[in-house]
């Protein structure tokens, strides 16, 4: 099957995980991070920024406990920053819409997350915008770990 | 010879009830006429063991170590647990992780799948009793039994590694949780647990789940260590693991 009848269909998945996070995402994070019962706490994100980075896809990691979307952003100097930014988990976004070919390699692409309070390079995923201009939300839906 | 015919009678009539009298699920054909519980669920959130419910009351010294872990976390001592390092929650809050659950009967058994850190429950419904001296794990050994629609179930024998709820909030090796579950609507499913802990609890804490139904979802490998980049150190400081390696 092409990636184009693929992405079509996945795009009307996404669409509606993307209406009910708008929803229920509220109550989600609310349940989340005021229990430390779920895979691991939010400590070392600030949740207070939303960081809006553009950058190329280098990997898009379909892992356990967690995905991680690795991009490669440029900077004003010419050199590039690899950032790592982790989403829920393949079982979570799997069922709502989510496939390990979302992103590619070599897409480009914007992205919301939480930056690390670190300042390393990585944060937590939000949302994205692909290259065709649909935008994934990954707190989609109910749940979360 | 008329008392013996009686008797004869009697036996035949009443041997229906007799071949029923092991207990509800113990074999295929009391299995068919169980509630319905097929299909994933997925714990619902806004409500629940999430919100609201009586808080937990708790003995002196267990208030005195969730409030000593509650003030670490707020100078920012503690910062994660050890789930984050892909240790499993254990009982009871394994049962209410953001990820589905499935409950199968076969005879003398009720199993509970459980996505989330790839574990299981098994719930003997044949009748028999705790051991004397459980072992101490992080779900208990539990038995259980019908009570028309509602499958109760009774686990003891926990590992005191695990927390009650929140990090902070912990229990004995005597803790011992009642289970109540039941579908409140077709595809709702209701727990309520109540747990008990003669060291840790002044009174009996109870709280209620609610599970959604989701017939067309499979559950899915949970292989926490698969690529984990979150990790706790031994002194509850928080970190992430920024390596990039291709996979």
């Amino acid at each position: 099957m092409d990636r184009t009848t693929n992405r079509g269909r996945a795009r009307a998945l996404r669409h509606v995980a993307m209406v009910l996070s708008g929803i229920l995402g509220i109550f989600v994070l609310g349940a989340w991070t005021s229990r430390a019962e779920a895979h691991h706490s939010f400590s070392v994100f600030d949740m207070q920024t939303n960081k809006e980075l553009e950058g190329e896809v280098v990997e898009l990691q379909w892992t356990n406990p967690h995905i991680f979307l690795w991009i490669d952003v440029a900077n004003a100097d010419g050199t590039k920053t690899r950032w790592g930014l982790e989403g829920m988990s393949p079982n979570f976004l799997g069922r709502r819409g989510w496939t390990k070919n979302t992103f590619r390699p070599g897409d480009r692409i914007k992205v919301i997350i939480w930056p690390l309070k670190s300042g390393e390079p990585g944060g937590t995923l939000q949302r994205a915008t692909l290259p065709d201009g649909t935008e994934v939300v990954n707190f989609g839906g109910r749940g979360g770990g | 010879m008329l008392r013996q015919a009686w008797l004869a009678i009697v036996l035949v009539v009443t041997a229906p009830l007799y071949a029923q009298s092991g207990p509800q699920g113990d074999t295929w054909e009391s299995i068919a006429k169980l509630p319905d519980f097929g299909g994933l669920w997925e714990v619902t959130f806004g409500g629940g063991p999430r919100g609201g419910g009586e808080p937990a009351s708790l003995t002196p010294e267990y208030a005195a170590k969730l409030k000593e872990y509650s003030q670490a976390t707020a100078r920012g001592e503690i910062e994660d647990g050890p789930a984050a390092n892909c240790v499993p929650n254990g009982m009871p809050s394994i049962m209410t992780q953001p990820y589905p659950i499935e409950i199968l009967f076969t005879p003398g058994k009720v199993t509970i799948l459980i996505e989330a850190y790839a574990q299981w429950r098994q719930i003997f419904t044949d009748g028999r009793e705790h051991p004397e001296d459980p072992d101490l794990t992080f779900n208990g050994h539990s038995i259980g039994h019908w009570e028309g629609d509602t499958l109760l179930v009774d686990t003891v024998g926990f590992t005191t590694d695990t927390s009650l709820g929140g990090g902070g909030m912990r229990h004995s090796d005597q803790m011992h949780i009642v289970e109540r579950f039941r579908l409140a609507a077709p595809d709702r499913l209701e727990v309520q647990t109540t747990i008990e802990d003669p060291e840790a609890l002044t009174k009996p804490f109870t709280r209620t789940a609610a599970y959604g139904r989701h017939r067309e979802w499979t559950l899915a490998e949970y292989v926490c260590q698969q690529n984990n980049r979150n990790f706790t150190t031994d002194d509850g400081k928080a970190g992430i693991d920024l390596r990039f390696e291709e996979r």
